[in-house]
């Protein structure tokens, strides 16, 4: 349950606007309160007082996407270590504990050593080392309080407590009763504050575990992975969140130690609290609990730029599963205007029943399910609009693609009436409103407008935008993206038994 | 028109910290009191229930409907029908209009009319803007009273669950959860049977107009509705649309139960294997525990919180924190018509498979061999207590609960005993629920994965039963 890896698709669903004056949405924008404390930490606000409940959301742009070569998985792993408790939660006595980590550390960097001289591997003084870490390990539980940290907040009805990395950010969320808000800045103060990142050799086999069971031994993770490290050549949304197998491997306590230093500083987060607080109340306290964070200088945010694609690529995954396929498109990232009109292609193509995919490809029998989904990996840089299916036998994935790319050529071919475009509009307000209800969906919403797209009023842009696009704009940009040169193809399929 | 008072005060018990001189000092909170709102019932005059709760907050409207049906009243040659006929409802269309011309109507309003019937019941969902809401509501009851079961949307329908069955060894932890239900129900049980592809291609339109002819009529059904509307217009304009709607008088089907099954079960015990060329495993441990209604539920979820339930649950610390041998672990309980299942498990790499078992053994032990500390009892009390006011999340959420209880028949006053029943619990009375259903010994396995990389031989666990993972076409 906990500790989600990033969302296959990362779909932030955010949506628009009526032009009513009691419209819901208008109202909304108003009531959310901002402050930043001098420290850089920002904070937002939303009261509703619907149920006596609270939802949180701490967000910190960072995520795979400022990993270093050799160190991917290493946000995710981090994101991990942040329910390892800190000098007061989960430890009968930090002082004594700290002694034995210190030595768990040092053996643990001994044995990458030993392990990595491949030339003369001395195999005795691995297994040495490998027994005396076991010691040390045993040594160290006796002073840990297993799980702490998440068993004070579910003693007091935590619900969701949770965290997510992205190839953007990584977030952290909890819902509470809200008479326990304050439990909330309590906990979170004091993980920024004095995070002991404990266990944490036996935290990289959970991680490995985690790897096996999204990516290794799951079709559709081996076949995103797969696809994803096709399509980007350069730039670091190549390489997957939860890391190579072999980088997660040798990732150390040192590693995480600096990536918490770099990354996690007060002028990198924002935190959004949603549901039946009372916002003077909350940022009386969110200074005293978070003002004497110390912000930092952010490392250098140069990343290596994605070369044009300058033809098709082309993948197979061979898996014990039935066949499926993803298909991509590179295009611009927000805010440039053309991701917009992706955004209205997605939902023209693949949202609900009387949708072009599922008209012209699932009822006539061709694809089990087939979707679209507009910026992935990640919105923080250029991106891809993905495509996805699985064919329904006898039909192949050749099939699907073709399908699909029929419903790409109607898109550059005719334009799009104002009827179709309309429903479009109509569903996304829709949606909005209906997220309206929702304490954690708000707080989502709003922390990842605010720390991936960088203004949380990027939420109303949206609607506002969607409500512009028009049919010339959607097939000009269909003709300019949807071309051979950028796209990017991978199948997944049994192996064929054919002899060559 | 009756009104309920479902009208109480949850006092949340102010716990104090129970971490005696903790170096983390806890602020004081305050007693959360909070005051459900009132649910309107009425009962129609075609016998249907209604459940309103108004909430002005958002311009929205949400309906659910619930049939009193189900695919445990499937006979086991046509499993598949009630799925089928719940799915058709919707994607069939009506005798008045065309299913593409609802879908865009619907679709234009921003809305969703959705239909489907699982193990237990049938459900009409409607999610509206509250000013379109008659439109919708025309719409839900033309499905509801006049559906058309069209035959090629049958046809794309079937394709469609065809390809599904097809595709069901793909994910290795989906396999572990179907054959360890077989395991301990056998396979033409209610709760395990699976969907196969010839009886699927045999179903015919006209099996489907049977099935909904016999369970779909007004007085077998419940409404909740919530948003902003008004309840006294809602239940005219109810009341009309189902004054043309018959009551019937019709007895519903009797239902397979695990009786008739026992001798079977008797040889449940064992391993399940399936191999699949895999570098991670998957393993069920577990059998069979209660019905619902059974007043040990609550021992039971206490227990459950404490085994594996949560991220500070023994599995949890023991199998993944400790050891490093699993993302995901965990254990939980289930409670249907009949005996619902028991049980925990995990995924681990197969060269740890063997000790990751020992390891849930272990912690299944030693909840029926020694009491539960009164620290970890309590903390177990607090989370079920303190997490309770999460069921009124939503005022869709209480007026769906309200009614999911009185068709599930729960006594009256179940929400309002709740926290009070879990409180009371003492460290003696799980033990003696933990040794009446947590037996290690009648224990069935259930694991799938690549045999030749395992730790251990699963003969340790038991008798090892292979299992054939073929698809009939």
């Amino acid at each position: 349950m906990k500790r989600i890896l990033f969302f296959l698709l990362f779909l932030v669903q955010s949506s628009l606007v009526f032009s009513d004056s009691n419209d819901p949405i208008q109202n909304l924008s108003k009531r959310v309160i901002e402050q930043t404390l001098p420290n850089g930490l920002k904070i937002l606000i939303l009261e509703r007082d619907q149920a006596p409940l609270v939802s949180f959301q701490m967000m910190f742009k960072t995520g795979g996407v400022d990993e270093i070569s050799g160190k991917t998985g290493l946000a995710h792993l981090f994101e991990h270590m942040l329910f390892k408790g800190t000098k007061t939660i989960g430890t009968k006595d930090y002082d004594k504990e700290k002694t034995v980590l210190e030595e768990i550390d040092k053996t643990a960097l001994e044995i990458l050593e030993a392990e990595s001289d491949a030339e003369k591997l001395n195999l005795e003084k691995i297994k040495a080392l490998k027994k005396k870490m076991e010691a040390l390990e045993t040594e160290h539980q006796k002073w840990v309080i297993p799980e702490e940290y998440d068993q004070i907040y579910i003693r007091h009805g935590a619900e969701g407590l949770n965290a997510f990395t992205g190839k953007d950010m990584t977030g952290f969320v909890v819902s509470l009763p809200s008479n326990k808000w304050e439990l909330y800045f309590l906990m979170e103060s004091e993980r920024m504050k004095n995070p002991v990142l404990r266990e944490f050799y036996k935290e990289r086999d959970v991680v490995m575990e985690e790897r096996r069971m999204r990516y290794e031994t799951a079709p559709q993770g081996a076949l995103w992975e797969n696809f994803i490290s096709l399509a980007f050549k350069a730039h670091p949304y190549a390489s997957p969140t939860i890391g190579w197998s072999s980088d997660i491997k040798n990732l150390t306590l040192r590693d995480a130690r600096r990536f918490f230093s770099e990354h996690y500083v007060s002028n990198n987060a924002t935190v959004v609290i949603v549901g039946d607080v009372r916002a003077k109340e909350v940022l009386e306290k969110f200074n005293a609990y978070f003002s004497s964070l110390s912000s930092g200088t952010l490392p250098s945010s140069y990343k290596t730029v994605e070369p044009p694609q300058s033809g098709e690529k082309r993948s197979l995954v061979n898996f014990d599963a039935e066949p499926s396929l993803l298909l991509g498109f590179k295009k611009p990232n927000p805010p440039h205007p053309d991701n917009f009109v992706m955004e209205m292609i997605e939902q023209l193509l693949s949202r609900g029943r009387s949708s072009r995919f599922y008209r012209n490809i699932v009822e006539k029998k061709i694809a089990l399910s087939v979707w679209a989904s507009n910026g992935n990996p990640g919105e923080r840089y250029s991106n891809l609009i993905v495509f996805g299916g699985s064919p329904r036998k006898p039909f192949k994935n050749k099939d699907l693609e073709i399908a699909i790319l029929q419903e790409l050529d109607r898109l550059k071919k005719e334009k799009v009436s104002e009827q179709e475009l309309e429903k479009i509009r109509n569903q996304i307000e829709a949606d909005f409103i209906r997220n309206l209800s929702s304490n954690s969906g708000m707080a989502s919403q709003l922390a990842y407008n605010q720390v991936v797209l960088g203004d949380w009023k990027y939420l109303f842009q949206y609607l506002k935008k969607m409500r512009q696009v028009t049919p010339e704009e959607l097939q000009a940009s269909a003709q300019k993206y949807f071309v051979e040169d950028s796209k990017t193809v991978t199948f997944l399929e049994r192996k064929s038994l054919k002899l060559p | 028109m009756k009104k309920f008072l479902s009208y109480f005060v949850i006092s949340f018990f102010l716990f104090f910290s129970a971490l005696n001189a903790h170096p983390l000092k806890e602020p004081e909170f305050k007693t959360l009191k909070f005051l459900p709102p009132k649910i309107e019932s009425h009962s129609l005059q075609s016998g249907a229930t209604l459940f309103m709760l108004e909430d002005h907050e958002l311009p929205l409207v949400q309906l659910t409907a619930l049939v009193r049906t189900g695919t445990m009243f499937e006979s086991d040659r046509e499993v598949g029908l009630a799925s089928l006929c719940g799915a058709l409802l919707r994607a069939g269309g009506t005798t008045k209009r065309k299913v593409e011309k609802m879908d865009e109507e619907l679709e234009f309003m921003g809305a969703s009319l959705e239909s489907g019937i699982d193990l237990e019941s049938g459900s009409i969902s409607l999610s509206i803007l509250s000013k379109d809401l008659d439109k919708g509501l025309n719409l839900f009851f033309e499905m509801l009273t006049s559906p058309n079961f069209d035959k090629r949307k049958l046809e794309i329908e079937k394709a469609k669950i065809i390809e599904t069955i097809r595709r069901r060894n793909d994910d290795p932890f989906q396999i572990a959860r179907r054959e360890f239900r077989k395991l301990l129900y056998g396979p033409k049980h209610p709760l395990s049977r699976t969907q196969e592809i010839p009886s699927i291609k045999k179903i015919s339109r006209k099996d489907l107009f049977n099935f909904y002819q016999q369970y779909y009529f007004p007085n077998n059904m419940m409404i909740a509705i919530s948003g902003d509307f008004s309840s006294k217009e809602i239940i005219q304009k109810l009341e009309n649309y189902f004054s043309s709607w018959k009551k019937e008088k019709r007895e519903l089907a009797g239902v397979v139960s695990l009786q008739e099954q026992e001798r079977f079960l008797k040889k449940a015990k064992g391993v399940g294997f399936a191999e699949k060329k895999i570098n991670q495993a998957s393993v069920l441990i577990g059998q069979l525990g209660i019905k619902r209604h059974n007043p040990d539920r609550f021992a039971l979820e206490v227990l459950n919180e404490i085994l594996g339930g949560s991220s500070s649950s023994r599995l949890y610390k023991e199998v993944r924190s400790r050891s490093g041998l699993a993302y995901w672990v965990g254990s939980s309980f289930s409670e249907p018509y009949d005996y619902g299942i028991i049980a925990a498990g995990c995924q681990t790499k197969s060269e740890t498979l063997g000790q990751a078992i020992r390891s849930i053994f272990k912690q299944v032990e030693s909840l029926n061999s020694f009491l539960v500390s009164e620290e970890e009892l309590k903390a177990a009390k607090e989370a079920l207590i303190n997490s309770f006011i999460f069921r009124y999340n939503s005022s869709h959420a209480i007026v769906t609960q309200k009614m999911n209880l009185d068709y599930f028949g729960f006594a009256k006053d179940y929400l309002e005993t709740y926290t009070q029943k879990i409180e009371e619990l003492t460290s003696s009375q799980l033990l003696e629920v933990a040794r009446k259903y947590l037996k290690p010994e009648e224990m069935t396995l259930m694991v799938v994965g690549e045999e030749a990389s395992f730790d251990v031989p699963l003969k340790e666990f038991g008798t090892v039963q292979p299992i054939d993972l073929k698809v009939n076409e």
